[in-house]
């Protein structure tokens, strides 16, 4: 519902040209528009004859109106036009006339200029006697000003003038004198009647309706109100979201849905070119699928990485939905949850402009590094016994290297590799939006600029992005509304590679030698990833997309509508890598003196992509309200079209660096050939929805649907999903309705929702041209042989999503909300073994069932609320418990395991992370052996790989976020903290970097420190000198996470009125926000060894124009 | 003037549905993998098929070298080998050990390969024959 703008009507001359200006708005409407006239003798003395009999009122001013240049303005309820009066006069002036006409109505009338009002009598102004009062309005729940509140002066029953307030939601009322009370009312919160006092200015703060009725919850195809939702779901506004990150959609999303994981990636860390894994509740895929949820943006499904690049400037609200309730609408695409993305609509006025820029400086978190020193790592050298030996000869040289080393670490060489791949980034947002237009045509352009730098020296991620919204929304029930966006976005990896690579250079090695050029080589022969910095080597990428979507909306009436979208996106990308001739990539080749050598060195791979999608979509939906019976019903379907296409080749040969273009490739990869790859997949798929509720007490709700897609074997070309749930609002029965208990709601769904995640063609024996043995051609003819053997019976994956959930508000003060949930997949797709005589050694099954269960809390409480001097102080917490299990595995499955190691196979009863090691009785301090145990309880050095056994379990206990929020005046602080608690993790960077640590490279500084040396040292890790055995997996290294890290601090400032409109801004925010500065966790372990984590200050401000 | 386009649109829309039937718009298959009917509706995809089993005899792990001269030589103690050799288990009638296991896997699991290609040929030619 539109916010009522500011009802203020000012009359030019001349410009009400019609008699009846019958006004169907609000009395109010009215009296402001009497205060507004100021009086004046306009024409007044003008005589005038009328001559009727037994005419109604109506006629009798048709009259005066067609015979003199009076016009009449008036509530045509107030007055009856209808009345029937017989009159006869001659000369008079209008005020006799009227005074005749009216006597026997309750009706007064005054002229101004030549415009008659006609005002009930009771009402009358009394000009003489008014004062003004002023005063703002603000929501109590969070102290935010509120715009067009509706303030009505009122003297007993009767409403006398009224106003709105502005954009500041401030107001100032013209009342008579006698008034006795205001009434504030706004859609969607309690009506408040504030009686009036001496003094003139008033503070009022409006309390949210019960029942969040102005809520709704977006499932992206029918939308419901909160109220009637019978599932689970959580809406975030955009102001929420920049709150906790002001560019990065994704990493807000976390704070506020405690079922919603974004995965620590250990490897990429902050990669600005990695897109983030998110997983909804729990995880249900055996071999590494991710459960990526399916992404729906006004309407449509977009992929992750659309996503990943959006503005989040554009972005209105997200709503998260995670049971079967409204998932079950999106059929076979919903089992892993659905985002749903609302863009900002654009508003009706002059144009505004809205400009938003957000600087960030991001840092390298190189904390969980602690590497040797040159010193350090020297000794550590020589304890491992890299300088010992027993010939002589060999002595006396490894001395001598050894005293090179030491007299270059005496000259005070100590090269602090992991420093140089990395630097502080700034990053910075711009974005511009631009809106305004009629009430019926709007339009809206969004501009965008975003520069993203990684911490890793040369990586960026730059995106541009231009969009163009039309909207039509007409008196006719017809709405129109196009939105054309087009994005661009260049990326490019790091030259300096894995930054992994710079933790195993010896500090005591230089970078450079004396003529200032990178060494080609460093000690022990490695190669040093600086002079590979050095090159001309590129990874670069970039894609422009257009996407078009036009939905149209047709209100037949206050219960029938119907609905026709259609979405269009094309999107062409392309890969260029190229290895500078220079490096040590192509050292081997170097090495052979081939002749041909020269046409094989340097390389550059070009791969282009172009793909297409769309989607077409219509829904009907019917809605009524009989006698508190609610019933709303809607039917619809929708196709969809994915289409890619890769080409891509490679050459080689490459003369010098800078001539680094594909066209001066010498040749093309020797027995290589162009690449190319194409994929399609459609879905279709119809679907219906109900929802009955009695008395806005109980709720019942149902979605069906039928989906078929082209992903599946011709045997099971389409599949049914549904779901169910009811839904009880008691804080609406009589016996709550007074009590402290102001929110308190019980709902229960179940549903079957699916996901296809396997590619398209594994239903179907297929036959290639492209696939293979490199050598595709037999006697100048190309082969085409069989690729895998497809499974006609491959169903889809479905998942039965039960939700128990409970939401609570208690004195307006605490908010909360529990949920209960467990999600049953089953038919879960397996590489099955079959036998070798098949003539393939595996192929797809369904094969296996699991279940996720747990519960999720969620809190909010406010600990002062203060309105008048807009003081809140709120603490929020949540958490996540789930536990994983597997229920069923076919008998083929575990047949084909049998015997193998218990590590690499699954079996029913166990959850999917159920970490599986050899039990450890730590290091002996006799020998700086490990020891084990045996499931017997004995103790031995012998590792036997057949003792593994359950040992934790790498899903953590508990998880979730605690945090803050302060708003005192204009000043806002949000804090929120992650947590995670209970993960039994093994601690893999330990066995590779510190016990297995080659002491010819450098390590973690444990690897010298804490290391078993001599007989008697009780230590945790193994004998220094042995480093090359395997280290075992066993409990020694499994250590029990406890976790903390701030995932945001947000500090806003929000420019009091005067002082943006100084400016000559209508409104100017400013925030700083801080992102994983500080993180404390008892696992030491290297994270990030491909590409660091980081930690960002930011600083953004927010102008409307 | 616009309720007249949208019925138009709602027929046009329905017209689609009806003309196209749901099972062969969601019948996709790749454009440079094909399916079996479609690999043997021509006198080309059949030699196509049929060369691959030419091809893949003649790979390393078939009659390119193990089956000839490899695996088989190796065994009859054609080749002296050092203990270090790629072969030396084989060599060694070492049947426990992975290598030589992954060779026997590898071997066999080809020939089975080609054959399952062949009969995938031969039911399809069969079938062709009968509807022709």
């Amino acid at each position: 519902m539109k916010k009522k703008s500011n009802c203020k009507v000012r009359h030019g001359g001349g410009g009400c040209k019609k008699l009846w200006l019958i006004m169907r708005f609000s009395v109010v409407f009215l009296f402001i528009t009497l205060l507004t006239v100021s009086a004046s003798t306009y024409s007044q003395q003008a005589k005038l004859s009328v001559k009727l009999k037994n005419a109604t009122l109506k006629e009798v001013l048709q009259q005066i109106q067609n015979t003199s240049e009076f016009e009449f303005f008036f509530n045509h309820e107030a007055v009856d036009l209808d009345k029937r009066i017989s009159l006869s006069m001659k000369d008079a002036s209008v005020e006799q006339i009227l005074s005749e006409v009216l006597k026997t109505q309750a009706v007064s009338f005054k002229v101004v200029d030549n415009v008659v009002f006609l005002v009930p009598e009771t009402r009358a102004v009394q000009q003489d006697e008014k004062r003004t009062i002023t005063g703002k309005v603000v929501d109590l729940t969070n102290g935010e000003s509120m715009i067009g509140v509706n303030l009505v002066a009122k003297r007993g029953a009767d409403l006398l003038t009224g106003t709105a307030t502005d954009t500041d939601g401030n107001f100032d009322l013209l009342i008579p004198a006698d008034a006795e009370a205001i009434v504030v009312s706004m859609i969607g919160y309690k009506n408040r009647e504030i009686p009036l006092t001496e003094k003139g200015e008033y503070f009022i703060e409006l309390e949210p309706e019960m029942g969040d009725l102005n809520e709704v919850v977006v499932t992206g195809i029918f939308n419901k109100t909160k109220e009637s939702f019978t599932g689970t779901s959580t809406n975030v506004t955009h102001d929420e979201l920049v709150k906790v990150s002001p560019t990065n959609l994704i990493a807000a999303l976390e704070v506020f849905d405690p079922g919603l994981q974004l995965i620590d990636d250990n490897d990429f860390g902050s990669d600005p070119n990695r897109m983030p894994e998110i997983l909804i509740r729990g995880k249900a895929n055996f071999q590494g699928n991710p459960n990526t949820p399916l992404f729906i943006m006004d309407g449509f499904e977009v992929s992750l990485e659309s996503v990943y690049d959006l503005d989040m400037n554009r972005v209105e609200g997200v709503t998260i939905l995670k049971d079967a309730t409204a998932a079950a609408l999106y059929g076979s695409r919903g089992a892993n949850g659905v985002i749903v993305i609302t863009t900002k609509a654009p508003e009706s006025g002059k144009v505004r402009v809205h400009y938003s820029f957000t600087g960030s400086l991001e840092m390298p978190d190189l904390r969980d590094y602690n590497l040797m020193n040159a010193e350090e790592k020297l000794e550590y050298e020589k304890l491992s016994g890299l300088y010992g030996s027993s010939n002589p000869a060999q002595k006396y040289e490894l001395d001598e290297e050894y005293n090179r080393k030491l007299g270059d670490v005496r000259r005070g060489v100590d090269t602090y590799w992991i420093g140089q791949p990395v630097e502080t980034a700034f990053n910075q947002n711009h974005s511009i939006y631009i809106e305004g237009g009629s009430d019926v045509n709007r339009f809206g352009i969004t501009g965008r600029v975003g520069l993203t730098d990684g911490v890793m020296k040369g990586s960026y991620r730059n995106r541009f992005g231009l969009g163009f919204k039309y909207h039509y929304i007409g008196k006719n029930g017809l709405t129109v509304r196009n939105h054309l966006t087009v994005d661009h976005v260049k990326s490019e990896q790091s030259p300096y590679g894995s930054f992994g690579d710079y933790t195993i250079p010896n500090p005591y090695d230089r970078m450079k030698d004396d003529n200032g050029d990178y060494l080609y080589e460093l000690s022990y022969n490695m190669t040093n990833p600086l002079y590979e910095a050095s090159l001309n080597s590129f990874n670069k990428n970039w894609y422009l997309e257009v996407r078009d979507n036009i939905n149209l909306e047709w209100r037949f009436n206050d219960h029938l509508m119907w609905r026709a979208s259609g979405s269009i996106g094309m999107q062409v990308s392309a890969n260029d890598i190229f290895r500078d001739p220079r490096s040590h990539d192509f050292d081997a080749i170097r090495d052979s003196n081939e002749e041909d050598n020269v046409q094989k060195i340097g390389s550059y791979k070009k791969i282009d992509q172009d793909a297409y999608d769309w989607e077409v979509s219509s829904t009907v939906n019917y809605n009524t309200y009989i006698n508190k019976h609610l019933i709303n019903v809607g039917i619809g379907f929708n196709a969809r079209e994915d289409h890619s296409n890769m080409t891509g080749f490679n050459g080689t040969g490459f003369v010098n660096s800078i001539l680094n273009r594909p066209n001066y490739a010498l040749t093309y990869q020797k027995d290589g050939r162009p690449m190319g790859s194409e994929a399609t997949s459609r879905l279709i798929g119809g679907f219906a929805n109900l929802t009955y509720g009695y008395d806005s007490r109980y709720y019942f709700d149902a979605s069906f649907r039928i989906d078929g897609s082209s992903k599946f074997g011709k045997n099971k070309r389409t599949a049914p999903f549904w779901s169910s749930g009811l839904a009880w609002n008691a804080h609406n029965e009589s016996f709550l309705k007074e009590s402290f208990i102001h929110h308190l709601k019980l709902r229960a769904s179940y549903g079957v929702t699916g996901s296809v995640n396997f590619s398209p063609y594994m239903a179907q024996t297929m036959y290639s041209y492209d696939y293979g043995s490199s050598q595709k051609i037999y006697d100048d003819r190309f082969v085409a042989d069989i690729m895998a053997l497809g499974n006609p019976d491959l169903v889809w994956q479905t998942t039965g999503k039960s939700n128990l959930g409970l939401e609570f508000g208690f004195l307006n003060y605490i908010n909360g909300e529990v949920n209960f949930y467990r999600e049953i997949t089953d038919d879960l797709l397996v590489d099955m073994n079959i036998a070798p005589s098949m003539g393939f050694s595996s192929y797809k099954q369904n094969a296996g069932k699991i279940r996720n269960q747990g519960y999720e809390i969620s809190l909010k409480s406010y600990l002062i609320k203060d309105p008048s001097n807009r003081f809140y102080v709120s603490v929020n917490g949540s958490l996540l418990h789930n536990e994983n299990e597997i229920l069923i595995l076919s008998n083929e499955y575990k047949s084909q395991t049998e015997g193998t190691s218990e590590v690499m196979r699954f079996n029913e009863g166990e959850s999917l992370s159920a970490v599986k090691l050899i039990r450890s009785a730590g290091i002996d301090p006799a020998n700086g052996k490990e020891i084990f145990i045996t499931p017997e309880g004995e103790r031995t050095y012998e590792y036997d790989p057949l003792d593994v056994a359950i040992v934790g379990d790498s899903n953590p206990e508990f998880k979730g976020i605690i945090g803050a929020n302060i708003v005192y005046k204009q000043f806002n602080l949000n804090v929120n903290f992650r947590y995670r608690w209970g993960a039994e993790i093994y601690n893999g960077t330990v066995a590779d970097r510190v016990e297995r640590a080659n002491p010819r490279y450098n390590a973690d500084i444990r690897a010298l420190e804490e290391r078993w040396r001599e007989p008697g040292d009780v230590v945790y890790y193994r004998n220094i000198s042995d480093y090359q055995s395997a280290v075992h997996a066993s409990t020694r290294l499994l250590q029990t996470e406890k976790m903390l890290q701030l995932a945001n601090l947000n500090f806003e400032y929000r420019a009091k009125d005067q002082l943006a409109s100084k400016l000559g801004m209508s409104s100017l925010k400013g925030s700083f926000n801080m992102k994983d500065v500080f993180r404390i966790s008892n696992i030491e372990q290297e994270r990030g060894l491909i590409y660091p984590f980081s930690y960002m200050y930011s600083l953004s401000l927010r102008a409307t124009f | 003037m616009i309720t007249r386009y949208i019925q138009w649109m709602v027929v046009a829309a329905g017209l689609m549905l009806v003309s196209t039937s749901c099972n062969d718009w969601l019948d996709v298959t790749p454009e440079s993998s094909f399916s079996r009917e479609e690999m043997f509706s021509t006198e080309d995809g059949f030699v196509d098929a049929l060369y691959a089993n030419y091809r893949g005899m003649s790979e390393v792990t078939m009659y390119g070298r193990e089956t000839l001269w490899g695996f088989n030589d190796v065994r009859a103690q054609c080749f002296d080998l050092q203990d270090n050799m790629y072969f030396y288990p084989v060599a060694q009638y070492d049947f426990e050990s992975s290598r030589n296991k992954a060779f026997v896997a590898t071997v066999w699991g080809q020939f089975y390969n080609r054959i399952a290609s062949l009969n995938s040929l031969l039911e399809n030619w069969k079938r062709r024959m009968l509807t022709s």
